[in-house]
């Protein structure tokens, strides 16, 4: 079962998606589906195409790399070999999860090496391959405060400021953003998101919510250990009794 | 291997020493037919002498250090080390007669110490102006070795610095990348972008007697770096340069504009989907030379004050024009950044 790889290039510098593509073209089992100059327009054509490959330049205009990565949502993400010429941080971190980059300028012999390995990779799980992409997002949410996040309304993108999305909620396989009447989705997990915006303030209160502290403008007990929580936006969030003592605790109340 | 600290290495050298002068005073008494001394006596008369010297090592390493010999400076060094020399052993002396005195009879008289130190200086006193003379000179060698090696060290930091500072890596790396996109199917073009990057790379690498050039060598450099980088957005990048012909001649800080330029492209004109623009212009107002780099890229969004580069810049100026130049970066009412900069304006000459 030898289909062939279908690939996307997304790199804002035209010489870079050439040369990308006059390697790859020569490649038999490579189809080139797709070329992307910038953020955006890299999350749509993931989207609308059944990919295995994507070649990820780390600085786009619109979004980063690691930006598409987390619109697309690491679930829906086909394989991905990072492109960079020279990002020593993104590259330690790149070596220490054991994903996939070249580095530019690179040759045919560097390139075949990395599409031998995307093959490979293909026969592993998806869980896998998920797996180090997922470590690489929350390692970098660890070791500095989010202060932007990619998510989605309708079919664009958008980059919300975490300071200003009020609250947070599971729904289904999406978490809603509230950012005052607005909403916007993004294709991840409740937990994962509870332990990449916690140094951005955010605090669970709910087995489904997460509420951004700083944006809490009002706390009105409801009995039994609940609270409604009152926030900038306007909205009106209630909190359960199991997340009652942290949310005490930070809000500094006892 | 880790790096022996000082005192040890001072203190081992010592140990050695005093063990092999034990050693020498040992067979010493007993082929001049002398009465017997034991080894551990031997041993720790050889111990005690050298190692009473330690205490004043410190002194003497100040006196390498801060009087070393230099050429033209060589006789009165030579005589001022010749004083500390006598000063020095004779410490050691009155150390080592104290000790003596004191391991033989806890309680010892004045006459007793007298009659000590002038045997040890009749014995010895030779033995230890040669001690500081080879410490001296031997120390005074490996000091000076250490400083020039720091010297071309600190020089060579920081010209990598300049360079790592003013050309991103990561342009430089683009740059490449760029050539290898165009080599197949624009040699032409890729052959010009290789010829830019050499012309970058060896302005910077040059070593330079002066730190300004005239505006018009600075814009020889610009054009270069612009040509490249115009090579890699293509018509998402335009550059227009400005120049007042009056102050082509005026001289500026050498690679002033392009850490600007650079930083206008990188913060405000690469991270917007449609591309941008950039105006760079050099013009005389008020009797000053003022420059002005603005873009009308995503703004400062909050984030960007003082990049790297800008803080290169603005120290870079307080060194070369304290108190005569200003550097001002804000948003524009329409939207991008503008880096203004006022210099006085020196023509060749005038300095």
């Amino acid at each position: 079962m030898t289909s062939s790889l279908r690939v996307l290039i997304a790199d804002d510098e035209e010489p870079a998606r050439r040369h990308l593509l006059e390697i790859l073209d020569a490649e038999k089992d490579v189809c080139v589906v797709a070329q992307c100059d910038d953020g955006p327009s890299t999350v749509a054509a993931i989207e609308a195409n059944e990919l295995d490959l994507v070649f990820l330049d780390i600085r786009m205009p619109g979004a980063t790399g690691l930006e598409v990565v987390e619109a697309v949502g690491v679930d829906a993400m086909p394989a991905v070999v990072f492109t960079t010429a020279y990002d020593e941080h993104a590259v330690t971190a790149f070596e220490v999860n054991a994903i996939d980059y070249v580095l530019k300028p690179f040759d045919r012999e560097r390139l075949q090496v990395a599409l031998a390995r995307a093959r490979e990779r293909r026969e592993t799980s998806p869980e896998e391959r998920r797996e180090p992409l997922q470590e690489l997002l929350r390692q970098q949410s660890a070791s500095a405060r989010i202060e932007r996040i990619a998510a989605r309304s309708g079919d664009r993108f958008v980059f919300l400021r975490t300071a200003e999305v009020d609250w947070i909620e599971a729904a289904g396989n999406y978490m809603r953003f509230h950012v005052g009447e607005r909403d916007y989705l993004q294709r991840s997990t409740l937990a994962a998101l509870e332990e990449r915006l916690e140094s951005s303030g955010f605090l669970r209160v709910h087995r489904s919510r997460l509420v951004n502290l700083e944006r809490v403008r009002e706390l009105v007990p409801l009995g039994g250990g609940e609270y409604e929580i009152v926030l900038e936006g306007g909205a009106r969030v209630t909190s359960s009794r199991g997340w009652r003592e942290s949310l005490v605790a930070a809000l500094g109340l006892e | 291997m880790p790096r022996l600290p000082n005192w040890l290495l001072v203190l081992g050298g010592l140990v050695v020493l005093g063990l092999a002068s034990g050693a020498r005073l040992y067979f010493g008494y007993s082929s001049f037919g002398l009465p017997g001394i034991t080894w551990t006596d031997a041993l720790l008369s050889g111990l005690l002498d050298w190692l009473l010297w330690a205490p004043l090592v410190p002194g003497m390493a100040w006196a390498a250090r801060r009087y070393p010999f230099r050429r033209g400076r060589l006789v009165v060094r030579a005589l001022l080390h010749g004083a500390l020399c006598v000063v020095f052993s004779l410490a050691q002396l009155v150390l080592f007669a104290g000790a003596t005195a004191w391991l033989r009879d806890r309680a010892p008289e004045a006459g007793e110490l007298a009659s000590e130190l002038r045997s040890a200086f009749l014995v010895k006193f030779h033995a230890g102006t040669l001690a500081y003379w080879a410490f001296v000179l031997g120390y005074g060698a490996l000091d000076a070795n250490r400083r020039r090696h720091d010297e071309v060290l600190a020089r060579t930091t920081a010209r990598l610095d300049a360079l790592h500072a003013q050309l991103e890596p990561h342009f430089l790396f683009n740059s490449l990348n760029t050539v290898a996109g165009l080599m197949r199917s624009d040699p032409d073009r890729a052959e010009k972008v290789l010829a830019r990057l050499g012309d970058l790379l060896r302005v910077c690498l040059r070593e330079r007697e002066s730190h300004t050039v005239t505006v018009n060598e600075e814009l020889e450099f610009l054009e270069g770096y612009v040509d490249i980088q115009q090579a890699r957005f293509g018509e998402r990048l335009d550059v227009d340069l400005v120049v007042e012909p009056e102050v082509r001649e005026a001289r500026v800080p050498w690679r002033l504009l392009q850490p600007l330029v650079e930083n206008a492209i990188q913060h405000g004109v690469s991270p917007k989907l449609e591309g941008g623009r950039v105006e760079v212009r050099l013009e005389r107002r008020d009797g000053a030379l003022s420059v002005s780099v603005a873009d009308d890229g995503v703004g400062l969004n909050g984030h960007r004050g003082d990049g790297v580069g800008l803080a290169n810049t603005r120290s870079r100026l307080e060194l070369l024009y304290p108190d005569r130049h200003a550097m001002h970066v804000g948003e524009r009412a329409g939207g991008g950044v503008e880096c203004r900069i006022t210099l006085p304006l020196e023509r060749n000459g005038d300095r």
